[in-house]
């Protein structure tokens, strides 16, 4: 069903373990790592976590399946785990003051929900153009298919096309629940 | 409440959706694929549209972090045994025997004078340093071979020598011969037997033996008729440099 090319050049980079794609996975999805460390977990140790999150990935690197879903997932993935944990280790040094923040960042289902979001934050900003336009109408103001090819004044066919590519992309960020964790250890 | 409700606009549109909130009712589902899409529209819609509402927006982590991260990695890296880009350039190997040499004579005195010095120990301990490594191929060779494969790698031994490590796959059935591992020079005049193949796969290089002199890998079917050289009947060859 999919016509997108899923072969990321930074994805395909990175699985070779070439030297600078460390780099441009940062350079990719730092910002969605750091985000949604700082959302869970503080300001205060979200950069330290982020950097547990791409060492840990690049050591592991093998383990990333892009059949399975996006690099940034699999990012994700890792900053969950990292996030849970902190969180409870946080639990058990700071017995007095229990804060909501720990609380909720211990929960992995709340921690999933966080992280879905910031992920189709990520996706959309990263959409081309004009397939951002028609998925941004599509959740945003509800419309429907034929709706928005009057609203844009496009071919019904090219904003199906279109809605079929950014959901492409989307299913590969934002893995199906039941996809998760137990693929991602 | 729902307000928004438009009709389609020509006969050949069959989707048109009425959406109030969290309900989506179809008025003429037309096929699978239309429907399916619905839902995940549907799906991705509610996430983003709490997304929104919490104004969630991505913030860059601190500038110093990247630096931080590159150097741990590249740490990392070099403390790992194995590099994943190889490498030596060729005149480096008898520099690199030295120094290897050196290493063992230092540590095994700090060994003999203090316990903690686990970091030398286990450089010594550790697999074999790789220096470069080839994938054997059977082009051009015998057809018995043509479903066998394999890779061979120049390590450093632990007393500072070289050798070969072999990691071999379905190398054809032979009751009444052997396979023999050769080293072959450039110009495949020189060789250097390494030896029939065992279960260890590692197969050390003679000390006076430069590996570089040598680089092209070779196993041959030897029969067991007690001549010693190269049957010229190969399965796997690949060259190392």
């Amino acid at each position: 069903m999919t016509d997108v090319d899923l072969r990321d050049p930074i994805e395909v980079g990175f699985q070779r373990g070439e030297h600078s794609s460390l780099k441009e996975a940062y350079d990719r999805y730092g910002s969605l790592v750091y985000t949604l460390s700082s959302k869970a977990l503080g300001a205060n140790e979200a950069a330290d976590l982020t950097q547990e999150v791409f060492l840990a990935a690049w050591t592991r690197k093998h383990q990333f399946d892009p059949n399975r879903g996006s690099l940034g997932a699999w990012l994700v993935g890792i900053t969950k785990n990292k996030i849970v944990d902190a969180a409870r280790k946080r639990e058990r040094n700071d017995k007095i003051v229990m804060t909501l923040e720990t609380e909720q960042a211990k929960s992995p289902k709340f921690v999933d929900a966080l992280a879905d979001r910031l992920l189709l934050a990520d996706v959309m900003e990263h959409l081309n153009g004009r397939v951002q336009k028609v998925l941004t109408l599509a959740f945003y103001e509800e419309l429907s298919q034929v709706e928005i090819a009057e609203k844009l004044e496009m071919p019904l066919g090219t904003v199906k096309s279109d809605m079929r590519r950014g959901l492409a992309q989307l299913r590969r960020h934002v893995l199906v629940i039941g996809d998760r964790e137990d693929v991602y250890p | 409440m729902c307000t928004r409700e438009r009709p389609s606009l020509s006969p050949h549109s069959r989707h048109a959706v009425r959406s109030c909130k969290k309900q989506v009712i179809a008025m003429s589902p037309p096929n699978e694929e239309d429907r399916a899409i619905d839902e995940e529209v549907l799906r991705f819609g509610e996430i983003a549209r709490v997304a929104k509402v919490e104004q969630l927006k991505l913030e860059a982590p601190p500038v110093e972090l990247w630096a931080r991260i590159e150097s741990a990695a590249l740490k990392l890296e070099a403390e790992k045994s194995q590099p994943s880009e190889p490498l030596a350039p060729v005149h480096d190997l008898a520099a690199r025997r030295h120094l290897a040499t050196r290493l063992i004579a230092v540590a095994a005195a700090l060994t003999l004078v203090v316990a903690g010095f686990a970091a030398v120990l286990r450089f010594m301990q550790d697999e074999q340093k790789v220096i470069r490594e080839v994938a054997l191929s059977n082009r051009g060779l015998s057809a018995s071979g043509a479903r066998s494969a394999g890779v061979a790698q120049l390590v450093e031994t632990k007393d500072g020598g070289f050798a070969i490590k072999l990691n071999l796959s379905d190398l054809p059935q032979t009751d009444a011969n052997y396979f023999e591992l050769w080293a072959i020079d450039t110009q495949v005049k020189g060789m250097v037997s390494l030896g029939p193949l065992h279960d260890s796969g590692i197969y050390e290089i003679p000390a006076g033996v430069d590996p570089d002199r040598f680089p092209i890998i070779d196993i041959s079917i030897e029969p067991t008729d007690g001549v010693p050289t190269h049957s010229g009947e190969s399965v796997l060859r690949g060259r190392l440099a």
